[in-house]
Order: structure tokens, then sequence, then C-alpha cells
């Protein structure tokens, strides 16, 4: 089930909130649990019986393994390795089993079978939310491990099939509470939270996935882009990407926090990092924390010479690539990530770490715009389908056999016909509807002039660059964990809900729901 | 609950959000873009809906849902441009409402006559347009409707943004008084945009080389008898719930008369003709007429248009009209021949008549006649080709040449255009049929790099520095359009050439303009087996003396 479904939003989320709300007054605070268990597993096997299959035999699996591992006294380590490479076999042949059949039968000439296997939804996130439990549990900071407690914390459907990758010990302990405090602040922090982030996905994500999609098809179809809308497509891709995974994760914010939890927040405004790594600090936190924890540290982490960090760090990155597709794309953008991690450490270890130059604002937009325009390049890599496809892409961006009048003259024609004439920019009649985008065949220039791309990715800049992210609106109100260390904002943050802040996230529901009337999945659905 | 929190936040939540729906709701049903509210047309607000068009497969039965008509019409874009029912009004046909939908087959029109008989018990007329191409498709699947498939496209029509944006540009459209996009009118039937340019006009070359190219692909033209049975059915449909049924075979254009009989395919027509007439209430308006044989475009002064059709295969409302009259039987300023009902008895007498009326018309078209047989002949390369075009005689290509290309001048005609960079156009397909090659794109000139560009003066097509051909841009592209802004000109292009036989020929377009430039139009598109030459697209931006096109 999707969130931003009307199955999901006017039948399955009011009736499991009324049920919630009748019996979590009930003394027994474990049939509240149950119920959300169960209406968790309706809500996973809405994708598929099978998904739910083999979602329930993991758990069962994991949950054996770790009290084992909470009862025994010695041959721990052997029982931390069996559970994890359960975890990992399992998700590597659903995975990664045809894609590394192909690699084998490329590169050694076998004839493996390649099998083409439906991966179950959410697998990449609760495998890591099991192996992150086992190793808790291995190192003594998870102490207690009840089936009923574990069931709710793999299964509690808003972090269940898109993250936020959670620890046992960030949702377990809250349970008591959230079910025992009265539920109407929860509520209503949690509706305006699902509804920005409803907003952001159906509205901005999918707004930008218009041109996006449209760029990427006419380089699948063959056809060339002037470099004008190369950057377009590119751009247009990196917001789609950040609001719809930044979209789901706040609404997976505000539907925990409508049941009285508070999950760690996942995104804060990574386009306003100065720097690759702070990037890294604020996009898929709970991923980043994840690979920091469970990968980076033990392989050295910082407390190796520089060279071994940037090898441990590019090996964390590829790895990290890797889990988000079984393809050579997704590979070759965790290794730009890992390099461009590397350098910027290594950069950080020099005069230029020290600069005091660097905290100034021009440096720091600077800063800003450099680390945008590469995350934004490498995105070339995760969207792209092979990686020749997102060589031609890059060759179109970079047309290094162009003269610069050429690529000057291609972003005039971009700038004036989408900022030339306010009339016409802002005349609807004049904009290509988004069915026509493609895929049939388009001028190179095509996406350069389509209005109204240039508005609306103006529009969305502004919004990213300048407008606080939906913690910080909401930091008045302990939205999410892990908080510490992010900047607070002053403006636009939410003093008190009441009723201007009610019909103004009235309308972005509204709004929301008109846009819901074609389904689109969440990209992260596929990792 | 704390003082963060306001104890009416949710309250004011839930009553805003009625309050916003309402508002949308209240606008969209007021400029109604689809026309499904029924509130009044205002002029100027909401009277025009183009926003409607396009949209039959999903409007048209909550139409009929919403208005209960007691006689309904069936088919294809030919019913759906050219049968305006409300000529109807005053007769005992009336509520009457037209809905045909584009490119519909029979076996899907079927389906939506059970349909429509499930949520509308008042139907007592059917009437199913037929032409010859939908009596050649075979069994193919057509999901089953139900009433609950109503539902599917409630809330995208009723309340989605796209309605909402529609609304909008309804509003202002109408505000700016415009009527140059296409709509539907409430009975049904298509309204073209103003100034009507055709998709596909009356251009002898166009069409027969068109036609020529299409039938290149088709072995063989074959009546099925799925679509036979699925009238039958309709029959014993209608007959089960007390309605009369009758079959239009819609008028066919002499031009298209003449392209089956001249690729041998007239047998088709009376293989049709004879099954159908066992039917019943089989009416045809393929007679020969004034209003058939009105002369086309080409023939008329320039700006000129046609009364009774469109193009060469839809008719008009003009002559729809006057059918739909001789059908219910209203007196009307029609030929007596108009809508004659086949039967058993009659039919050889009807496919006589018309074959004689073609004989008439093509003595008098020798134009046309003329350019179809030239297209048969160019296209006719091999057995095959020569086979499926009705075996005409070959084309000697060496009467072909119309200028050369020497250095940096292409001569044309006996005019020179000097070779330059620019954005020429794009090469978007290249088909080849052994020594054919079909080229299809775009063209402008842009010379000036404003918008709107200018059209380009024609197309020049070089094959080894000699020109072969030039042609000029003759369909509308919408993208096109937008992307230049070039306005009401033609930019998309077809072209058809014969290569040399005895080596690998190297091929380029170029953009002919105004001001005597030639300017490469790009194509990236590998065209396998053939050296079709590659020029990227940086390349033509650039055009300096080094780059590929030279």
């Amino acid at each position: 089930m999707l969130f931003n479904s009307y199955i999901f939003i006017f039948a399955f989320l009011p009736i499991l909130y009324a049920l919630y709300a009748y019996v979590r007054r009930w003394p027994d605070h474990r049939i509240a649990m149950a119920l959300l268990i169960a209406a968790s597993l309706v809500f996973y096997a809405w994708g598929g019986w099978f998904f739910l299959q083999v979602f329930v035999m993991m758990m069962a699996v994991n949950v054996a393994v770790g009290q084992w591992l909470l009862r025994a006294r010695s041959g721990r380590r052997p029982l931390l390795v069996f559970g994890i490479s359960v975890n990992l076999a399992v998700l590597g042949y659903f995975k990664y089993a045809g894609f590394l059949a192909g690699n084998l039968n490329t590169v050694l000439g076998t004839n493996f079978p390649i099998l083409h296997l439906i991966l179950p939804i959410g697998i990449s996130f609760y495998t890591f939310m099991n192996i992150a439990l086992l190793v808790d549990i291995y190192r003594g900071q998870v102490k207690h491990l009840s089936v009923i407690e574990y069931c709710f914390f793999m299964s509690f459907f808003p972090h269940l099939v898109a993250g936020p990758i959670l620890h046992h010990s960030e949702l377990v302990p809250q349970i008591n509470s959230a079910i025992r405090r009265p539920g109407y602040d929860d509520l209503c922090i949690g509706l305006g939270i699902f509804c920005i982030g409803l907003f952001k996905k159906i509205v901005v994500a999918d707004g930008c996935a218009v041109y996006a999609d449209a760029g990427y098809s006419m380089l699948q179809a063959g056809q060339a882009l002037d470099p004008a809308s190369a950057w377009i497509t590119a751009i247009a891709y990196a917001f789609q990407i950040y609001y719809d995974f930044s979209g789901y994760s706040d609404m997976a914010i505000g539907l925990a926090r409508m049941f009285g939890f508070v999950i760690p927040v996942n995104f804060f405004s990574p386009y306003r990092s100065v720097n690759i790594i702070e990037f890294w600090r604020r996009w898929h936190i709970t991923l980043s924390r994840f690979l920091r924890d469970y990968l980076y540290i033990p392989l050295g982490g910082g407390r190796v010479g520089p060279l071994h960090q940037a090898v441990n760090l590019v090996v964390v990155m590829l790895l990290g690539g890797l889990w988000h597709g079984a393809n050579w794309t997704f590979v070759a953008w965790g290794g730009v990530h890992g390099v461009l991690l590397s350098v910027t450490h290594l950069a950080g270890k020099t005069f230029l770490g020290r600069s005091p130059l660097l905290s100034r604002p021009l440096a720091r937009a600077f800063g800003i715009g450099l680390t945008f325009m590469l995350v934004t390049l490498a995105w070339v890599l995760f969207r792209s389908s092979s990686l020749g496809e997102a060589g031609r892409m890059i060759g179109f961006l970079f047309p290094l056999g162009l003269s610069p009048v050429t690529v000057l003259h291609s972003f005039r024609v971009f700038l004036a016909h989408q900022f030339g004439n306010p009339l016409i920019v802002l005349d609807p009649t004049t904009w290509a509807p988004a069915r026509e985008l493609w895929p049939q065949p388009l001028p190179p220039d095509f996406l350069a002039t389509a209005r109204p791309v240039g508005l609306w990715l103006a529009i969305v800049a502004a919004g990213t660059f300048l407008l606080p992210n939906t913690v910080q609106m909401f930091e008045r109100f302990s939205p999410a964990l892990g908080l510490q260390g992010f900047p607070t904002t002053s403006w636009f943050s939410l003093r008190r809900l009441g009723p201007i802040s009610a019909i103004a996230i009235a309308l972005l529901f509204v709004i929301a729901v008109l846009h819901l009337s074609r389904i689109s999945p969440f990209l992260y659905f596929q990792f | 609950m704390t003082n963060q929190v306001s104890s009416h936040f949710l309250r004011i939540f839930i009553t805003g959000i009625i309050l916003w729906v309402v508002i949308f709701t209240a606008f969209m049903a007021f400029i109604d873009p689809y026309g499904l509210w029924n509130t009044p047309k205002i002029e100027h607000i909401n009277a025009y809906k183009p926003a409607r068009a396009n949209l039959d497969r999903q409007i048209k039965p909550l139409e009929v849902l919403r208005d209960q008509p007691r006689t309904i019409f069936l088919g294809t874009s030919r019913a759906q441009q050219g049968l305006d029912v409300s000529v109807l009004d005053g007769t005992e046909y009336v509520p009457a409402y037209n809905a045909s939908i584009p490119a519909g087959t029979i076996l899907e029109n079927e389906v939506l006559l059970n349909h429509y008989f499930e949520i509308d018990p008042s139907i007592k007329h059917v009437v199913m347009e037929v032409f010859l191409y939908q009596m050649i498709v075979g069994p193919h699947s057509v999901k089953q409707r139900s009433v609950w498939d109503l539902t599917d496209n409630l809330m995208p029509l009723f309340f989605s943004a796209g309605t909402l944006e529609n609304s909008f540009v309804t509003l202002l459209v109408n505000y700016q008084g415009r009527r140059d996009l296409p709509s539907i009118d409430a009975r049904g039937h298509w309204i073209p945009p103003e100034p009507y340019i055709a998709a596909m006009p009356f251009d002898p070359s166009a069409y027969s080389d068109g036609m020529a190219e299409i039938h290149l692909k088709i072995s063989d033209l074959q009546i099925q008898d799925s679509p036979l049975q699925a009238l039958i059915r309709m029959r014993d449909a209608c007959k089960k719930h007390n309605a009369t049924f009758s079959i239009l075979l819609a008028p066919n254009h002499p031009w298209d008369d003449y392209r089956l009989l001249s690729l041998g395919y007239w047998s088709r027509i009376e293989a049709m003709y004879r099954k159908l007439s066992d039917l019943g209430n089989v009416y045809s308006a393929s007679q020969y007429n004034y209003f058939l044989t009105e002369p086309t475009t080409d023939q008329l002064p320039e700006g000129k248009r046609m009364k009774y059709w469109y193009d060469p295969v839809h008719f008009s409302p003009n002559l729809g009209r006057e059918i739909l009259k001789a059908w219910a039987g209203v007196e009307g300023d029609y030929p007596q021949n108009l809508l004659i009902k086949i039967t058993p008895e009659n039919v050889e007498r009807v496919l006589k008549d018309r074959m004689t009326g073609l004989k008439n018309w093509m003595q008098e078209n020798r134009k046309f006649v003329d350019a179809f047989e030239k297209s048969r002949r160019f296209y006719c390369t091999d057995e095959q080709s020569c086979k499926r075009l009705g075996q005409p005689k070959k084309l000697n290509p060496a009467a072909m040449q119309r200028g050369l290309l020497t250095g940096d001048v292409l001569k044309v005609d006996g005019v020179n255009f000097q070779l330059r960079g620019g954005i020429g156009g794009s090469v978007e397909s290249v088909k080849s049929f052994d020594h054919i090659l079909i080229v299809c794109g775009w063209a402008i000139d842009d010379r000036k790099g404003v918008r709107p560009a200018d059209p380009a003066t024609g197309i020049a097509v070089v094959v080894n520095n000699v020109v072969v051909d030039v042609v000029l841009a003759h369909y509308r592209r919408s993208d096109i359009e937008t992307a230049f802004g070039t306005g009401e000109h033609f930019t998309g292009f077809r072209a058809a050439f014969q290569t040399p036989t005895d080596q690998v020929p190297r091929v380029r377009l170029f953009a002919l303009t105004k001001e005597r430039y030639a300017v490469p139009i790009s194509n990236s598109t590998p065209v396998e087996g053939l050296e079709f030459t590659q020029v990227p697209f940086p390349a033509v931006l650039t055009g300096t003396p080094t780059s590929p096109l030279r």
C-alpha cells in the first residue's frame, strides 16, 4: 500500500487510527501494539502475500537468533555471523542473484541462469534493521528482546517499506509512553508533518519527474539533448529524488507521530550542504549512520591513516551504492561519492580545512553550489539504466566538441523561452501538457523550450535553498529524533498549531489529493 | 493537549479540508472544462471547452449515463467528426448522442454497446458506423465493462489537478476568445479548431506517398469474420433490448476509392457490401454525388476550405447532417442517392453504380490519378513491393535530379543556396525499403535565432552531392510549435527518395531558407545497413567548415 493512495489516506489510516484511539485506553498496552502489528502486516501484504511470507520468515529467524544471542554465554560471535549471513543471503538472493549471474556469465563465459525475481518491498531496509539489531544485541546495547516488541519494531508501517532505518533502542522504549499519553497533540503534529510530506511527494517530486523522465526517455530513445535540456533533466532529477524520498520520510515521521512515536530524522536540507561530508550527514541520515556504525568504524573509521581512511570511505560508499540496486550504475555512483568524500576529508586535513575564509557567506554559497552540482552530476549515474547511458548524458551536459558560444546560445534560448515574456510564461495554454512531453521524437532543445519547466524549477530551487525544511518548521514540537547538531531556524518555524496553520496545512493536503488521481510509486521502493 | 497545539486545530483542519474541497470543486464545476456538470455555458468564460477533446473513451460513457439518450451513434473518428446529431431534434430519435470514439474497432464498440444498454435502458435506436478497415481487423481482446468501470475516471475527471488546470485553461481561452484548439460538442461530435488545418490535407502527392508506404507493410487486406460476428451480436443485443440496429457504411472519398481500385482491393469493398447486405438495416453513403465529388482543396482557390470533407478520410458535419436527415427520413437538400439501404437484392446494382461513379470521377481528376500512379511506381522496387502495390511499372531514378552540391553551394532547381550552420531541423525516423529511403522529421528556418522561428522554404535531399528531391513541410507539429514558437505553419516533413544501387550512398538533408541559405538538418539516429550521414546536434549548431557536415 502506498502512503499516496486513496485507500491508505481515506480508509486504512482513519480506520486504524480510530481503532487505535479506542484500544490505547485499555489497561494492557500490548493490545494496542498487537493492533498496530496486525495493521502493519495488512499494509505490507497489500503489495503481495509472497512479500509478507518472506518478511514474516525473516522476522522469525531474526527474533530467534536475537534471543539466542541474548541467552548465549559462549559462541556468540559465530551466532552473530550466522544471523548476519542469513540476512545478507536472503537479500543477496532476491536482489543480487541475477546481477551476479549476469556478470559471471559475461566475464567467465559461464551459463548461469539469470533469475528475474520480484524484490520484496522494503527488504533492503528491514535487512539492515535486523543486522543492526543483532549487532546491538551482540554488543550488549540491547539487553531485552520480547517477541511482540520485536514484531512491532520491525513491522511498524510508517518505516516498514522505505525507512528510516531504525534502531531497536529508538522505538521500543517509547512504546509504553506513546500508547499511554493523550494522543491529541501527537495526532495534530503528525497530521501536519504528514501533509507536508504528502505535498512534497505528490506535487513537487512528481512535478519534477515529468521533466526528468522526458529527458531520460529522449536519451534512451537515442535522441540528442542540447546542453540546456541536459541540465534541466539532471537538475529535475536531483529535485525529484530529494523531494520523493524526503517527502516519504516526512510522511513516515508524521504517521509515526500520529500514533505517538518519534522516529529519527532522515533528511535535513541536504542540498544546503557546503561540502560532500556535510551532504552525507544530511542525506538519508539513517543509512549513513548504519554504514558508519556497522561498516566504516569497524573498518577503522577515522582512526587510521589518511590513505587507509580514503580506501575505507570508497569501499563503504561502493557497498552503499550497491545497496541501492543491483547495477553497476549504483556501484559507480557510490564510488564517485566515496572518492568525493575521500578528497574532501583529505582537503580538510590541509590548510584549506583550517581557513577562516571558508566560513564566509560567499565561500559557503560557493560550497553549497559546488556540492549541489557534484551531487547532481552523480545522480546521472544513479538515474541512468547503464553506464553507457550515463556517459552519453554526461556528454550532453559537457559537450566538449561544442564551442562556448554554442553552449551559451543553448542557455540563451532556454532563458528567453522560459523567462523572456512573463505574460507567455504564466499563460497555461502555452504549457506543454505533461503527457505530451515524451516518448515521441522531440527536438534536442525541446525541454529547454517546453514551458513551464524554467518557472517550475526556479520555484522548486527557491523552496529548496531558502525555505526551512519540515522538521525545522516543526522544531518546537520535537518532531524527530537525531536533530542535535543541526541548525535551528527562528523564522518560518511554527510557534503554535493554530487556526491559520490548520487552514494552510489543509490546503496543502487538498492540493496533494488533487494530484492523487494518477498513481506514482515511490522511487525508493525499488531499493 | 498543550498550549502548543490549539484545541481547535483538528476541527479547523477538517473544516479547512472541506472548505478547500468545496472551493475547488465549485470552481471546477462552474467552469466545467469537460462539460460533465452541465453548468450553463457563458460566453468568454466557459462556452468553449477544448480540454474535452481526446477524452472520449473516459467521458462518453458518463455522458450516456447522464443524458440517457434514446438514439446512440457508435463508430470511429469518421462518425465522431461527421455526425452532428442535433439535426435529429424534433424527430422521434431524440435525445440522440454521438458516442463514437476515434479508432474504435467493432469489437470495442460492441463492448460499449452492451455497457450502454446496462446504464441506459431508454436506448431505442443504435447506429453503428462501419468502414472497410474495421472489417479487416481480426480478433483482439477488449476488456468487458461494468457499471463499476464508470468509477475509474470519476476522481481524475471531477476532482484532480489536471481538471483544475484545465479549468484555468478553459477560462483563459474563453476570456481570450480563442478557438484554435479542437473540442467536442455536448452531443458528442468533434469540432475542429479555427483555423482548421487538417492532419492529412488534400495533397495528392503526400496522400499517395503515405498510402503507398502503408501498403508496403501490408501483405494483404482480408475481410475478417470476427467483426462481422460482432455486428451480428450487436444486432441481437439490440433486438433483446427492443432497439433498432442500423449499420451506416460511411462515405468513402473518391481518393480512397481510387486507392483501393488501383491497389487491387476493390473486391474487398464488394465483399464487405455483400456480407453486410444480409444483416438488415444497412445503409451506404458512398454513392457518387455532388457531396462525394466535391472539388478537393488542391483544386480550390488558396485559403478556401472544402464544405463536406475535413480530409480524405473524414467527412464534415455538413455532409453528416444530410446523411442523418436521410437516415431519419427528414426532408433536406440532398441527392436521392445520398443514402441507400443495402439489401441482397440491390447490392450488386449499388456496387456497379459506385464503380461507374468512380470511373467517371477518374476521368475528371487526372492530377490525382497521375500522382497516385507515380507513387506506386516510385515505391515499386522489387518483386514484393511491386506485388503489394498492384504491379505498377518501375520508375527511372535518373530522371529525378534537382540540382548539385558543389563546395559550399547547394544548387536547387537553378537557385544557389549557401551552406550555413545552425538549427535546420532534425531527422527523427529513417526507414529503408530496398533502395528507397523514407525520412521523417521537422525543419525550420532558425538562422535568426529568435522566436517564433520562420518556416523553412523547402527541404533538400542530397544523395552523393546530387539533389534528388525537394519537399515541403506539410504537417503541423505541436511540439515544434511549442519549442520554437513557429505559429501555424508546417514544420513536419516526410521525404521519400531512391538511392543508387551500385554504392553505399551518402545522404544529407538541408533546410532551405528565404535568405538562400541551406542549413543542415541533424540526424543522430543510426540507420542499420546504410551510411546515412550522422550529423549529431552539436555539429549542426557549430556548422564549421571542419564539421562532419562537409
